[in-house]
């Protein structure tokens, strides 16, 4: 594949914690890529490395992580090697990112509407501000009083809403969505996904779904990883992976799915 | 809610603020201190340029340790001198010390503490090192030292207890912007592309300014108390009446049943700092968005 079909290329990227005997490699020689307009999750339990590697594509790792080999190729540039004022230009502009808990993904202290203007101001200039706050509420669904509110006088739901409108409000070309619904009750899960899979194809963008729900990857994902301590353990279309899935750890994940009426021998079991 | 109310955080602040009826009794108080101490600077300057002596130091030694009447109305002191008048003169003295040395402390210890919390590393290693070196010395002795450089009075006093006392700010305002790092609301600032500058100062500061308010509350009791010492070692306030002076006379007397210089000159400090107190526990209230629903 050429960089030109694909908007993110991540190469042989290792990402270790720790000196020594105690190094963790969160993420060990991980190769991936997000084509335009594509949707790509990275799926795997806890600990598996794909928080970290998506937090790696603009560096926002904590800071005790090292990097220790590899690129991740975006818009013709390898990330790793910019530095931080050409980092923070690219973040919220060209990526940006959804976390998984938005009831403490605000700052409690400022209104819903001061937030998202604060991201306006960052990357877009000369524009109305007001206006483009309403239109960016008004694409979530969400009424423009809310503008006013602060982030606890709402609900989960509304807030991750919130955080979409957030994420979209530099026009990026790549969202990265870590876990966006797992904080979230089940009924207002679908609504959130919904809404990203509309808004994904309503405005092109090309999406980074972290998850650990297969459920997920089979509504929105066109591509799927699997991720195991930190590797790469299967990939391919999410249909091919869904309906003949290779690796015992995949087939493991997906029976991991917990559903009202489980087939037999499927239902949830806890993973060695 | 409107779309039409003021989005800012102070402004915020003010409107929950106004609403709490005792906050805005201290505040009247507050405000009554502050120009009094107006008052006593400008009455201070105003015999300083002319030459003259200003009433508080009229003495008048017939007149000595009388008690409250309607001439005096908080008595005399041992020199005759009106107590009224000289503890209104006093209050200028306190709003100086306190003032001026969180002036000079806040920003300091404000400062280190949330770069070194922030950024963590050697930048925290340093402020470390930096405010353990400050804290190792006897404080008096540092204050004293001070004195010596810059001479006798009031400058000696602000230098020396500013910064002298920003270690403990500094560490409270590390170990808060410690915690506040880990937040995701920091991640997902910085996931925005907010500058490191913009993200302490703009986002992690509000949420601990509670740290910074009350440190500010309790820091004038303190310092108006160094300030006491200080002048009864001899190298504090010179030629003006400070409640520190006061209360050290009045203290002598007070066996021989001279109550009135020591009462008055007591009351004022509690009644100044409860004021400040109270405000910036309102003010801390009023600040914090999720008390006021």
């Amino acid at each position: 594949m050429t960089t030109a079909d694909n908007i993110l290329e991540v190469q042989n990227l290792s990402v270790h914690f720790g000196h020594g005997d105690e190094t963790v490699k969160a993420v060990d020689d991980v190769s991936f890529v997000v084509g335009h307009g594509e949707t790509l999750a990275l799926v795997g339990e806890s600990g598996s490395g794909k928080s970290i590697s998506a937090l790696s594509i603009t560096k926002l790792t904590p800071r005790a992580a090292r990097f220790e080999g590899g690129q991740v190729m975006f818009g013709g540039q390898n990330m790793l090697s910019l530095s931080d004022r050409e980092l923070r230009g690219i973040r919220g502009s060209q990526i940006s990112y959804i976390f998984q808990e938005p009831m403490v993904s605000f700052n409690p202290v400022y209104t819903i509407g001061w937030q998202i203007e604060e991201a306006l101001k960052l990357h877009r200039k000369g524009i109305d501000r007001k206006v483009e706050i309403s239109h960016l509420l008004d694409l979530v669904y969400l009424p423009d009083r809310l503008a006013t509110a602060y982030p606890h006088q709402m609900s989960g739901g509304q807030l991750q809403r919130c955080m979409i409108a957030m994420a979209l409000a530099c026009s990026p070309e790549l969202l990265v969505a870590d876990e966006p619904t797992t904080a979230l009750d089940v009924t207002v899960q679908r609504e959130i996904l919904n809404l990203l899979a509309e808004l994904s194809k309503k405005v092109n963008l090309s999406v980074l779904m972290i998850t650990h729900n297969f459920g997920i990857v089979s509504d929105l994902a066109d591509h799927v990883c699997v991720m195991k301590k930190g590797k790469i353990v299967e990939e391919g279309q999410t249909r091919q992976v869904l309906d003949d899935p290779q690796h015992d750890y995949t087939k493991q994940l997906m029976a991991a799915v917990p559903r009202l009426h489980p087939a037999k021998g499927g239902g949830v079991s806890p993973m060695k | 809610m409107n779309m039409e109310r003021n989005q800012s955080l102070w402004g915020d602040a003010w409107q929950r603020l106004k609403k709490n009826r005792i906050a805005m009794a201290c505040l009247s108080l507050v405000v009554l201190f502050t120009v009094l101490a107006v008052y006593g600077e400008v009455l201070y300057r105003y015999h300083d340029i002319k030459d003259t002596t200003p009433a508080y130091q009229n003495t008048d030694l017939d007149m000595a340790f009388k008690a409250p009447s309607s001439k005096h109305w908080m008595g005399t002191d041992g020199l005759g001198r009106d107590v009224m008048a000289r503890l209104v003169q006093g209050v200028s003295i306190a709003y100086k010390v306190g003032i001026i040395t969180s002036l000079i402390a806040i920003p300091i210890g404000v400062f280190f503490g949330c770069i070194a919390g922030y950024f963590g590393g050697k930048v925290d290693d340093f402020v470390v090192w930096l405010y353990s070196t400050f804290a190792s010395m006897p404080g008096l002795l540092f204050i004293l030292a001070i004195a010596m450089v810059v001479g006798k009075g009031l400058l000696g006093i602000y230098l020396g207890i500013g910064l002298t006392t920003w270690v403990g700010i500094c560490r409270l305002m590390r170990g808060e912007v410690i915690k506040h790092k880990g937040q995701t609301y920091v991640l997902a600032a910085q996931a925005l592309g907010l500058s490191s500058g913009r993200i302490i100062f703009r986002h992690i500061l509000p949420n601990v300014m509670h740290v910074i308010i009350v440190t500010f509350t309790l820091r004038f009791p303190a310092a108006v108390g160094t300030e006491v010492f200080l002048s009864f070692l001899g190298i504090g306030v010179q030629d003006q009446p400070s409640w520190g002076l006061m209360i050290n006379s009045a203290r002598m007397r007070l066996w021989q049943g001279i109550w009135w210089e020591m009462t008055f000159v007591t009351l004022a400090v509690f009644l100044l700092v409860l004021a400040f107190n109270l405000l910036g526990d309102a003010l801390r209230d009023a600040l914090d968005p999720r008390l006021n629903d």
